[in-house]
């Protein structure tokens, strides 16, 4: 019996297309149009123009006609990040499910607009991210197996070995602060435009949802409270624009187990490929080391370029066993790995992460 | 070719012979058995300590962590005496030290250390690795916070000028299993000494298993070649005893996070 086969709009595709491409990748979804709101400006147009031909695939400046016209089941949501949610929020009023990028928002107050319009229409929700990787799938078996016992402790190295712009300290006296939408735009060539929109963000707020959503998973805890200290420390852009690139957390669990998390988007000469992503887990049976890179293979050759990865990921599912489990969660009304309430919970740890950076206090997670 | 220096060991008798054979494998040293015939004493008694740099004797002080604040204050101003901060000395950690200080990390941004290990709740170990994250930064931190639970510890410093370090302690481990990693990412490159990258593996009738390659006593070694050439030299040591005050200092003040749950700020004892 052939599985069914679910028709996705693509609302807005203007940062990476990684998500749409991953939606497209799955056999029971197909991309059956690409639209966006009529007022944006040139540079989202082009894009989303870009991706739909791309695909051969019509682009309609218009929500409610794209829905009336093509009869979609989900919407794929990756536009700026201030206008996630909001995006979001109307498509799940149109009644179509929703896939949104990350990261969620960068104000909880959609966050929690979204959460209550996904309970309303009662459609699935799934906040991209990265808990199938095959080493989260090994650490989850593990943890499930008893391998370690009872979660006493959880840490996350997440660093992101990528370059972004000049580096802090090569403004010259008189010229001006760096534009944050400007730079994202002109980032967008080379990869490194994950907080593309006009609202400038951080690390944290940008990449942060990846370990505290593994954080998230494998203690199967919400956080309480937290202590963080962050800075800008690598790029000029962060500095003009008061957003970390660089932070320590200490995470209080609701359950009691203590967790941290050291983020960073740290350059690419710190690390020969994308940069040291980690999980030291304690139990109390034992514990565990895992690198979320693995497995990977390495290649080296006369020639290669500085900013050639050495390392090369394998036979990693991500990407399949989310569309998977969002399929499931369709089909049968069950929660996805992660969710709007999920991902608005990581978004609540986030801002308080932000808010004691700047108070040098801990902080209470609303 | 240079003389070594006329080095005694006076430790207590189990770990005499240890230190005897580590001392024996530095160019500097000339081992006697006569504390009343050496130049310089390598020793864990404090009051042989005190008596022999009285003497004019050159000590290296073992476990420096330990002692009362009376004493370092009282022995902060000697020359001669050496407290043995050996977690500086450890191969891995020197080479990390070692590329900062040449420039190559650019500054200091993040440290992250896990230390796991039965005995990471010993007063040596846990300062230990406090004094190493002051001493890569250069400073005493700003803002300690500390987070604890049955047999662990999670330490985190805020240093002026943005700097940051986790620290985490396990001592609840099972077995007799250790684990270490230290990381340090500066502004224009990062250093990671981690035993993960260190492990090979082992498989026989039970399955496959992780062997880590360890440092051994290669750090003990190199303090106390260190040491010797410093005396034989007439050199100023790397450690001082003010820097044996500022770590014991923000380990009390970590302790006191810890027991109040609070954000302490750091301030020197020096």
């Amino acid at each position: 019996m052939s599985k069914k086969q679910f028709k996705a709009l693509v609302l807005s595709v203007v940062k990476h297309s990684y998500v749409a491409l991953a939606v497209d990748s799955h056999p029971q979804f197909d991309l059956v149009a690409v639209c966006d709101d009529p007022h944006e400006p040139d540079w989202v147009h082009e894009r989303n123009q870009e991706f739909a031909d791309r695909f051969e695939i019509p682009y309609i400046r218009d929500l409610d006609q794209a829905v009336k016209d093509y009869d979609p089941d989900l919407a794929v949501v990756s536009s700026q990040a201030e206008r996630h949610c909001d995006l979001s929020v109307r498509a799940a009023a149109a009644g179509l499910h929703v896939i949104v990028d990350k990261p969620l928002s960068t104000k909880l107050s959609e966050c929690d607009r979204l959460v209550q319009a996904v309970k309303t229409s009662g459609v699935r929700c799934l906040v991209w991210n990265r808990n199938f990787l095959p080493a989260l799938c090994q650490a989850t078996q593990a943890l499930k197996n008893g391998a370690i016992g009872d979660l006493r402790a959880i840490h996350c190295d997440f660093y992101f070995s990528k370059d972004a712009g000049p580096r802090k300290g090569t403004r010259e006296p008189g010229y001006p602060p760096i534009n944050w939408l400007q730079r994202q735009i002109e980032a967008h060539a080379d990869g490194s435009d994950g907080g593309v929109g006009v609202v400038a963000m951080g690390e944290l707020q940008i990449e942060g949802i990846y370990p505290l959503a593994y954080i998230r998973m494998l203690a199967g805890s919400s956080v309480k409270r937290v202590f963080a200290r962050t800075a800008a420390h690598f790029h000029q852009a962060n500095a003009d624009n008061d957003v970390d690139d660089l932070a320590t957390v200490t995470l209080e669990m609701e359950t009691g187990v203590a967790g941290s998390l050291c983020i960073g988007r740290i350059g690419a000469a710190s690390h020969p490929d994308i940069g040291e992503i980690k999980l030291h887990l304690l139990g109390t049976e034992g514990a565990l080391v895992v690198s979320e890179s693995r497995p990977e293979i390495a290649v080296h050759y006369r020639g290669q370029p500085a900013n050639e990865f050495r390392h090369i990921r394998v036979a990693d599912d991500n990407n399949y066993l989310l569309m998977e489990n969002f399929a499931h969660a369709i089909e049968h009304g069950t929660d996805t790995i992660l969710d709007a309430q999920g991902g608005r919970d990581i978004c609540a740890t986030v801002d308080a992460c932000v808010r004691s950076g700047k108070t040098g206090q801990l902080e209470t997670v609303s | 070719m240079s003389t070594g220096i006329k080095l005694a060991v006076e430790v207590s008798s189990e770990r005499t012979q240890n230190c005897r054979t580590l001392a024996a494998r530095s160019c500097a040293v000339q081992l006697v058995d006569d504390v009343k015939n050496c130049s310089a004493l390598l020793t864990d008694d404090i009051e042989i300590a005190e008596s022999a740099v009285d003497e004019g004797t050159s000590v290296l002080v073992l476990n420096p962590f330990g002692l009362s604040d009376d004493i370092c204050q009282r022995i902060k101003t000697s020359k001669s005496c050496m407290p043995a901060h050996i977690r500086r000395f450890k191969p891995s950690i020197l080479e990390v030290k070692r590329a900062l200080d040449a420039g190559r990390l650019g500054h200091a941004g993040l440290l992250r250390i896990h230390c796991w290990n039965p005995d990471a709740d010993n007063t040596e170990i846990f300062t230990g690795e406090v004094d190493l994250a002051a001493w890569m930064f250069g400073r005493v931190p700003n803002d300690i916070y500390a987070l604890d639970r049955p047999g662990y510890r999670q330490v985190h410093l805020g240093f002026e000028g943005g700097g940051m370090a986790i620290i985490d302690f396990d001592s609840a481990n099972p077995g007799d299993n250790e684990y270490y990693s230290l990381s340090l990412i500066g502004s224009s490159g990062a250093a990671y000494a981690d035993d993960h990258h260190n492990a090979n593996l082992l498989m026989d009738n039970n399955g496959t298993k992780t062997l880590l390659t360890s440092q051994q006593d290669a750090g003990f070694a190199a303090m106390i070649d260190h040491f010797a050439r410093s005396v034989r030299d007439a050199e100023e040591f790397s450690t001082t005893w003010c820097d044996t005050i500022q770590a014991k200092t923000i380990a009390g003040q970590v302790a006191r996070s810890a027991e109040q749950q609070i954000v302490v700020a750091g301030e020197s004892n020096v």
